[in-house]
């Protein structure tokens, strides 16, 4: 069975159906606890889960674990955060780590993380709700916040131990690789 | 003149296509084969994105260079159509990196270390691919076309151009 062969819908008359649906606002809204709209988005140069492009060094170069959040520059200001800044990132289902970057690219209140990070991981902060009609994953709005960590040099040093540690997990061995 | 590297912020992506070629280019080895900690990663142009659009920085290769002026060790000087770092002179005192306007120098590691076990680190820039390759790299790569090589003639005909449509439609 498929949904247009040939240009041919399964349909009685063969022609395509288009049918709207009602909007219906985020299940998830920002709250003083997570005060942040969080948006995942996608990043020119990786590739979804970073499987494939995660394994091409020179893009390791240009970008690597673990990631960014781009954070607009009065929130940066109201946090006290700066450009490259280790962050905490942080909804009610779980929190990881990333980077800030500070960008005029984003407006104030809003969050964006790419998708592609493991350590990173902003689906970890997701919600799992579906659209009731085209069943959708949400993942593009729920509530978050960031916060501040004081000591960087442990926070760099806990990112290097998660980045060996997943890569182990992975069979990712860069001896063998050369 | 000194030729220059013009950016389209209004085509330009962000891909960063051209910074990976700058490096590609001047390593001179096959760095995708690479491992990452066995070369420099050190590009000599910049993407930079703001809210409306996107653009690398290049050296502009300026007629009267401050980065020149400013330089104590005599190690920026003009040759053929460019300005060049020599960075076995650069003593890497930053220098050039304030006076440049554009933002345009970066100090880097080149990997050697010095006779006092210090990392060298010298003032690292756009050099139109001189002795790398016929042209800038950054320009055959773009993937948009938002890159162009400016020279003498370029820069003539572009003035040349405006003139006579400013007479033009000033007539009509």
């Amino acid at each position: 069975m498929y949904l247009h062969k040939s240009g041919h819908f399964a349909t009685p008359d063969g022609i395509g159906l288009f049918k709207t649906a009602h909007y219906h606002p985020p299940v998830e809204v920002e709250s003083p606890d997570y005060p942040l709209t969080l948006c995942t988005v996608r990043e020119v140069g990786h590739y979804s889960a970073r499987t494939m492009t995660g394994n091409c060094w020179t893009l390791g170069n240009l970008e690597d674990e673990p990631g960014w959040v781009e954070i607009s520059p009065e929130d940066c200001q109201t946090l006290g955060l700066g450009d490259g800044e280790l962050v905490k990132v942080a909804s009610k289902r779980g929190e990881v780590i990333s980077r800030c970057k500070k960008t005029e690219r984003v407006k104030k209140g809003a969050i964006y993380m790419t998708y592609q990070w493991w350590i990173g991981a902003c689906n970890e902060l997701t919600i799992s709700t579906l659209d009731p009609v085209s069943r959708t994953p949400e993942y593009k709005y729920c509530a978050a916040k960031v916060e501040k960590i004081t000591d960087q040099n442990c926070a760099w040093r806990e990112v290097a131990r998660i980045y060996s540690e997943i890569k182990s997990d992975m069979g990712i061995n860069k001896e063998t690789r050369q | 003149m000194n030729y220059f590297v013009k950016a389209n912020p209004n085509r330009c992506i962000g891909c960063r296509t051209c910074v990976i070629s700058c490096v590609v280019a001047h390593e001179g080895r096959q760095v995708f084969e690479l491992d990452p900690d066995g070369y420099n990663f050190n590009p000599r142009l910049f993407v930079v994105k703001t809210a409306q659009v996107s653009a690398p920085i290049h050296c502009r290769h300026c007629e009267n260079p401050a980065c020149l002026t400013s330089c104590t060790s005599g190690a920026i000087y003009l040759e053929d159509h460019r300005v060049v770092i020599n960075s076995q002179k650069c003593i890497g005192c930053k220098n050039c990196l304030m006076a440049c306007p554009f933002g345009a120098v970066e100090l880097v590691a080149t990997g050697e270390i010095m006779a006092d076990g210090s990392p060298k680190r010298v003032a690292h820039k756009c050099d139109l691919c001189a002795r790398v390759a016929d042209s800038p790299c950054c320009v055959k790569v773009c993937l948009t076309d938002a890159l162009e090589l400016v020279t003498e003639d370029d820069l003539r005909d572009n003035i040349l151009e405006k003139r006579r449509s400013a007479v033009a439609s000033t007539m009509i």
